[in-house]
């Protein structure tokens, strides 16, 4: 198992480094089926959509697959892959798949993503430097819908089926 | 009004970098550079229905929190009377969800001002989640045993009889199906050297009884004292999760 490392940042705050990250990205999830929208029994709350399940990785490393979609508007969504710290309450975003509804600032790199599809990233920096974990993001133009947006995060964060591995 | 004398007001109001984008009929994009936490620009419109103007967040802000906690805690104590105040005091309201600010006399830079004070405000919330604060870990705690054992009459604060000076405090007990349970909130070091002295002094009692501990976050904890807890401590719980509300239910209710 990757060797998680923290630092206490403040009373509840751990930092994972970027090498940690990598391997609970590249970490093998397995679950029944793969997943797409249709099959997803959603739960309704305040105006939006939600679905979440847990996960265990192939290193015993536990996740939690959070999928959100606004009612009034089925761009605004985001598709999350978390870790839970073990014998913690503490839960990482490590990956965020986001549609298309609001702009986003890196706020170390100083750059904008102007309402379009992104994918947020946790990374070591954004920690170190007092930022939520996930807080830099890239545009995409490998997703334009929800279903779209959860494939893709399958693929990058190496699910697993009984039937087949998505390449 | 026009759009154009909108945006400037807009400008004049609150700040120079607000832009407005035409989205669809009588809806406007308003950009402004306030973001969530996460680098996530807050999500703002323009909205002309019924000939009035107004603000909403098309219900993405409630969402957007629901990426880091629970939006069920938003519903009681100390969360949810944040929420009310702001909503109230930048007078928002609420619908499914939905934040909305009726624009008044057409004051237009006033009411963009005002709203986005309130969903700054309202998106702090995510500080309380996040480092769990004091105040909110037992109003959890409280509001998870009061709802979820209502019919079996939890007792918060307990003492047993023969602890006449009320020395060894409980957090809750309970009885079901003829069992005694004795829970304690598990927030720092203090509290749990006071659970495990408690247990140690109602076991040299001889009181019958069954005990679980619910950590706030066991990290924060010294080892050792954890290690001591876990000699006399029947049943942990690392945290009051919502896979964890529905274990510790089952656990105490399927006792025989």
């Amino acid at each position: 198992m990757a060797k998680i490392v923290i630092q206490r940042v403040s009373y509840l705050g751990v930092i994972l480094a970027d090498r940690v990250i990598d391997s609970l990205i590249s970490e093998e999830k397995h679950i029944d089926k793969q997943l797409t929208v249709a099959d997803i029994k959603f739960k309704y709350e305040r105006g939006h959509r939600r679905y979440d399940k847990e996960i265990t990785g192939e290193n015993k490393s536990n996740f939690i697959l959070k999928i959100r979609q606004n009612e009034k508007n089925p761009l605004d969504f985001s598709v999350i892959l978390a870790y839970r710290m073990a014998n913690s309450n503490k839960v990482i975003r490590i990956r965020r798949y986001n549609g298309k509804s609001h702009n986003h600032t890196n706020c170390l790199e100083k750059t904008q993503i102007k309402n379009t599809f992104h994918i947020h990233y946790a990374t070591e920096r954004y920690q170190v430097n007092g930022f939520q974990e996930d807080g830099y993001a890239q545009v995409t133009d490998r997703y334009s819908d929800l279903d779209g947006a959860l494939k893709c995060m399958m693929t990058d964060c190496h699910f697993t089926f009984n039937q087949a591995v998505i390449n | 009004m026009k759009i154009e004398t909108v945006l400037k007001e807009f400008k004049e109001k609150v700040c120079e970098q607000i832009s407005i984008e035409s989205e669809g009929l009588n809806r406007y994009i308003v950009n402004t550079p306030f973001k969530f936490d996460d680098g996530d620009h807050l999500v703002i419109v323009l909205k002309n229905e019924n000939n009035k103007w107004a603000l909403t967040d098309e219900a993405h802000t409630f969402m957007h929190l629901s990426y880091m906690l629970d939006v069920k805690d938003l519903e009681y104590g100390t969360r949810k009377s944040i929420i009310d105040d702001t909503l109230k005091m930048f007078s928002v309201f609420e619908i499914d969800g939905e934040l909305k600010l009726q624009i008044p006399n057409d004051e237009f830079g006033n009411a963009l001002y005002s709203y986005i004070q309130a969903l700054l405000k309202i998106t702090d919330i995510t500080y309380l989640s996040r480092e769990r604060a004091k105040s909110t870990f037992i109003e959890d705690f409280r509001h998870y045993f009061t709802k979820r054992f209502e019919q079996y009459k939890p007792e918060f604060e307990w003492t047993p009889e023969k602890d006449i000076q009320k020395k060894y405090v409980v957090d809750c007990k309970l009885e079901v199906n003829g069992k005694i349970y004795l829970v304690f909130a598990l927030q720092n070091d203090l509290s749990v050297a006071r659970a495990t002295i408690d247990l140690l002094t109602f076991e040299k009692w001889n009181l019958k009884f069954n005990s679980i501990g619910i950590y706030e976050e066991p990290k924060t904890i010294q080892d050792d004292l954890k290690d001591k807890l876990t000699d006399v401590v029947v049943k942990q719980y690392t945290s009051l999760s919502e896979d964890n509300e529905d274990r510790i239910y089952n656990y105490i209710t399927s006792q025989i």
